[in-house]
């Protein structure tokens, strides 16, 4: 009889040997496969891949945004690298009336922006969004998670480096600006269903006041309510966007922080934002 | 999260369990399939060989009996990418891959393959290391010899001459149990 060697060892399961690396990307397509065909469509427990739909769906009954505009409107998140002789200034800007007096309040300049970010959202919005994570690369050292892991923040400092930051922003509105520093590249730019995610890389070894020589940044935004989730780290990439991925994002019952006037500009630098 | 916990899960119908084996496995799997398939078919085909492999544990999960879930998704996968060259008419991917067995006697065939498995297992443990996951990787997960020497920081030549050594170790070790076997093709 004819046999071949691979059906003889088929049994040899080399049990120390691992091949093949985690991507994320083929993570997503391979579950995206598996639960389309197993007819999974709006499971609670879906990841962020999958989630948008049944997140909007959410989003617009417990909000209540009965208009057709806003159910339609798609939001945005644009970039820019500021020019050499502009002055960028982080903080929120705005202008407050005392006594009859006009005060400026709280504008910080920062020579070392590399990237300003640039949101336009609904007026509308009323909540801020909470998320919990199904993976970390490492426990937390700060952040109050609920029973189910629901939070808004996620600190981890290992005392000589930030391994990861993971935050929503909560005072978010249209024209809201946010800024990053270092030499800043967006290195990926990816939509999936509503949700706009962008990579972006700072190297911050000559900046002025440097803390860490690179940080990596994962803005998770989404395009039908303005809702932004920032990971932040100085973990590689690849391990952020493990983290992204093992993440649920909803809509909280905390309010929207409200502004008398001005637009907000915030930095969102590791370790300072 | 590990293997037995992610089993217990999985045997018990917890629906949660899938993504997370997807998310630990997918790599491994991909990989796996990858060897076996891409001197055939593409990415797509590949794809749809790891989500049906994941699928099929799913489905199949409460006759799992093995506690190595990994080992058990590893022989999932390469049946399945077998399968599918055999449907798209395409030859396994490895030449030095085929052996002609003399049998002493007839006895079933399904008894007969088991038994022979049984040995070649024992042969391969047999090997020493490196000789042995040079084997391993070759003909249980279809690695290229370029990749298996990368891996193990050999020169090719070396890996070429290690496997040559484990088959003819395999063949000895058959003919001195009775099945006198020869290299040949398909």
């Amino acid at each position: 009889m004819k046999t071949r060697i691979t059906d003889l060892v088929q049994d040899c399961y080399p049990e120390n040997i691992n091949i093949g690396e985690y991507d994320a990307a083929l993570v997503a397509r391979i579950t995206d496969r598996v639960q389309d065909r197993l007819g999974v469509k709006n499971s609670q427990s879906r990841r962020i891949r999958k989630l948008p739909r049944a997140f909007l769906l959410a989003a617009v009954f417990a909000l209540a945004f009965g208009t057709v505009a806003f159910a339609i409107a798609e939001y945005t998140i644009s970039h820019r690298k500021p020019s050499a002789d502009e002055d960028i200034v982080s903080g929120f800007r705005y202008e407050e009336v005392v006594d009859g007096e006009v005060w400026n309040s709280v504008i910080l300049a920062n020579p070392d922006a590399g990237m300003v970010f640039t949101l336009s959202c609904p007026e509308e919005i009323t909540h801020t969004p909470e998320f919990r994570c199904f993976w970390l690369p490492q426990e937390a050292t700060e952040g109050i998670t609920d029973e189910q892991g629901w939070t808004k923040r996620l600190f981890c400092d290992s005392g000589d480096t930030i391994p990861y930051c993971i935050s929503t922003l909560d005072n978010i509105r249209d024209g809201f600006q946010l800024v990053v520093s270092g030499d800043v590249n967006v290195v990926k730019e990816e939509r999936l269903g509503d949700w706009e995610i962008l990579e972006v890389t700072s190297d911050c070894s000559k900046l002025i006041y440097p803390t860490y020589d690179r940080a990596n940044y994962i803005l998770i935004f989404q395009k039908t309510t303005g809702y932004l989730v920032l990971i932040s780290g100085e973990l590689d990439m690849e391990t952020l966007e493990h983290i992204a991925y093992e993440m649920e994002i909803r809509e909280s019952s905390t309010p929207r922080m409200e502004y008398t006037g001005g637009v907000p500009i915030g930095t969102i630098d590791l370790g300072r934002g | 999260m590990n293997e037995k916990r992610l089993l217990h899960r999985l045997r018990r119908g917890d629906e949660s369990v899938l993504p997370e084996l997807i998310r630990q496995y997918s790599g491994y799997a991909y990989a796996i399939a990858s060897n076996i398939l891409s001197h055939a078919l593409g990415e797509e085909d590949i794809e749809e060989v790891v989500s049906d492999s994941f699928l099929s544990i799913w489905e199949n999960r409460e006759n799992i009996e093995t506690e190595m879930l990994k080992a058990y998704l590893a022989a999932v996968v390469r049946n399945k990418a077998k399968t599918a060259l055999r449907k798209h008419h395409e030859e396994e991917p490895l030449e030095d891959d085929v052996l002609q067995i003399s049998i002493p006697n007839q006895p079933e065939q399904k008894i007969l393959l088991s038994e022979l498995r049984e040995l070649a297992h024992e042969a391969v443990d047999s090997l020493g290391e490196p000789d042995r996951e040079i084997f391993q990787r070759y003909y249980f997960f279809y690695q290229k010899t370029e990749e298996i020497s990368k891996a193990l920081g050999l020169k090719d030549a070396t890996v070429r001459a290690k496997l040559a050594r484990g088959r003819k170790r395999l063949k000895e070790y058959l003919t001195e149990r009775g099945f006198s076997c020869e290299d040949t093709h398909y």
